[in-house]
């Protein structure tokens, strides 16, 4: 359940949370689709996390009449990043992807079927693994899927979240600074994702089979940490609706535990890393004696970490005791961490990221007993927008970076 | 089951067709017909009887909806009165040059507080349309200072 947020009336933040709070699908009056050169594409963001691919999108509201007004409602997905070669099922089929000759299957459909967990680390790194690849292209078709989009061709504007470690300052020809993104990073993105077709076909257990054709036009990418920026800070068509003039974002996610400052005018970022975000207490479960047979790898512990289940032979069992050790003893050394943070910035502090979930109650007993006040020094970026922040952020990103292009 | 019970309580003259629902066919007279023969050229966006029809329709909704709107009826959810103000603000501004060639504007009173500006021919965005805010200049500047400026 989505609580309402203390954050600026008119926020992107604030307009989701509202609507999720209300069981609804945020809305927003703008165009689900940018202009890039002379082509108009929808724009989407994927946000590749360790632990799983965020997703967000936009779409027209199909109950408007045509011609009539705009209004796009927003679609999220989530999928773990867990990655298996298809098998021939008879019975009930699971969702499968086919693209360029391999059939494979996804998330939670991997990791029923004792899939592996996809690289950690850069982007670099993670997008060279064919595997990889395939698991953005369809997890991006199933984003348009769950937006309402039918199979068929689709020309995209892709943005990209990247880590926050990843933008670096460079000097302009004219030698001003300026934040950009690694010269690597930005190889690694051209040669894998810039003109890319993806042609998926997809089937699953009641569907006909479909093909979707994704065409990347374009691929902007953006500091993760500027997705929740962004969503924190302005509105859908970008105005400004706060006040402040810089953020310390405490980004708790699977992989890293971020902070990040960013002020505003003059633009400045700094990056820092205090350590490794919940997949410290995921590998504290994966080496429990208990639990070292069924769980086999780090996303696996992950998700462990979330359902609070595993499968032991053919049956679901219950681990909560087992997390509320891991969370108490990995969980409390993060929460200090976080802590320590807080405390020492002189920024209004945003505390967001998948992890908030998990260490919610450790979190909630100590932020209760600070000096600070939630909403005017800090913010708690709680229930689903957590770990879907970053990406919708920087779906509005796109679109404001298109618009001033 | 459920579909019967829902037609007992539509009025007569009410059809489903698809997502939408035809509500009474309207019988034009030769009057009207040749004021639709006017208004027509400058709905190109409608490409059949029935899309143009469904256009007129919408525009004489908001401005009625805006005249019981302006009466305090209670709107249904998704619609606020601000909506509603923005959407009849639109039609009246495209008036406001016949309102004042024809003195009417005076007649109502509100000649001093028309600016200049509004007199120009200038053609309007679409009237829907037009309530999506252009993106703020400013963001775009926000997202290339946060390291968002490379499109690939």
């Amino acid at each position: 359940m989505q609580p309402i947020l203390p954050v600026p009336a008119g926020s992107i933040l604030d307009l989701v949370a509202r609507a999720w709070a209300a069981d609804q699908i945020a809305a927003f009056s703008v165009h689900p689709t940018v202009r890039i050169g002379s082509a108009t594409v929808v724009a989407v963001a994927i946000d590749n996390g360790n632990d799983a691919l965020k997703g967000a999108v936009l779409r027209r509201d199909p109950a408007l009449p045509d011609g009539e007004g705009v209004r796009s409602l927003l679609a999220t997905i989530r999928v773990p990043t867990a990655f298996a070669l298809a098998q021939t099922i008879q019975g009930r089929q699971e969702v499968t992807y086919s693209c360029d000759g391999m059939s494979f299957w996804t998330g939670e459909a991997a990791l029923a079927h004792g899939g592996d967990a996809l690289r950690l680390g850069p982007t670099i790194q993670r997008l060279d693994d064919e595997r990889q690849r395939s698991f953005i292209g369809a997890g991006i078709v199933e984003l348009l899927r769950v937006a309402g989009y039918p199979p068929g061709e689709h020309q995209i504007a892709l943005t990209l979240a990247v880590p926050n470690t990843e933008i670096v300052i460079e000097r302009d020809e004219k030698g001003v600074e300026q934040l950009t993104l690694d010269v690597r990073t930005r190889e690694s993105l051209a040669r894998h994702l810039k003109g890319r077709i993806w042609t998926i076909a997809r089937t699953d257990d009641a569907q006909q089979p479909e093909t979707w054709a994704i065409k990347v036009a374009t691929v902007l990418p953006q500091a993760q940490t500027a997705g929740t920026v962004v969503a924190l800070t302005r509105s859908p068509n970008g105005k400004a609706v706060s006040d402040i003039a810089g953020l310390r974002v405490i980004d708790i996610g699977g992989g890293d535990l971020h902070v990040t400052e960013v002020v505003f005018s003059p633009a400045q970022m700094i990056n820092r890393r205090p350590g490794d975000g919940t997949i410290r207490i995921a590998r504290a479960l994966r080496t429990d004696r208990a639990l070292a047979s069924v769980i086999r790898n780090d996303v696996e512990a992950q998700q462990a970490l979330v359902r609070q289940t595993v499968m032991r032979a053919s049956r679901s069992v219950s681990i909560t005791a087992e997390v509320q050790q891991a969370v108490a003893s990995k969980g409390n050394a993060m929460v200090a961490d976080v802590l320590a943070e807080l405390r020492d910035s002189t920024h209004f502090v945003a505390i967001t990221g998948g992890g908030v979930l998990l260490l919610r109650p450790l979190l909630a007993d100590v932020l209760a007993h600070e000096a600070k006040e939630p909403g005017h020094d800090y913010l708690l970026v709680d229930g689903p927008l957590a770990s879907h922040l970053n990406a919708i952020g920087v779906l509005f990103g796109l679109m404001f970076r298109a618009a001033g292009k | 089951m459920a579909r019967n019970t829902h037609d007992r309580d539509e009025p007569r003259g009410v059809r489903r067709v698809g997502a939408r629902r035809l509500i009474a066919g309207l019988r034009i007279p030769a009057r009207d017909e040749a004021l639709l023969d006017v208004v027509r050229p400058f709905l190109p966006e409608a490409d059949s009887a029935s899309a143009c029809a469904y256009r007129l329709w919408r525009r004489g909704l908001e401005v009625t909806l805006a005249e019981v709107a302006g009466l305090g009826v209670a709107l249904p959810p998704g619609t606020t009165e601000d909506i509603v103000a923005r959407l009849v603000a639109q039609r009246l501004q495209l008036c406001l040059p016949l309102l004042r060639r024809t003195g009417t504007l005076a007649l109502l009173g509100i000649a001093a507080t028309y600016r200049a500006a509004d007199a120009q021919p200038e053609v309007a965005p679409a009237p829907t349309a037009s309530l999506v805010e252009p993106i703020d200049p400013s963001a775009a500047d926000a997202i290339s200072g946060l390291g968002g400026s490379d499109f690939l």
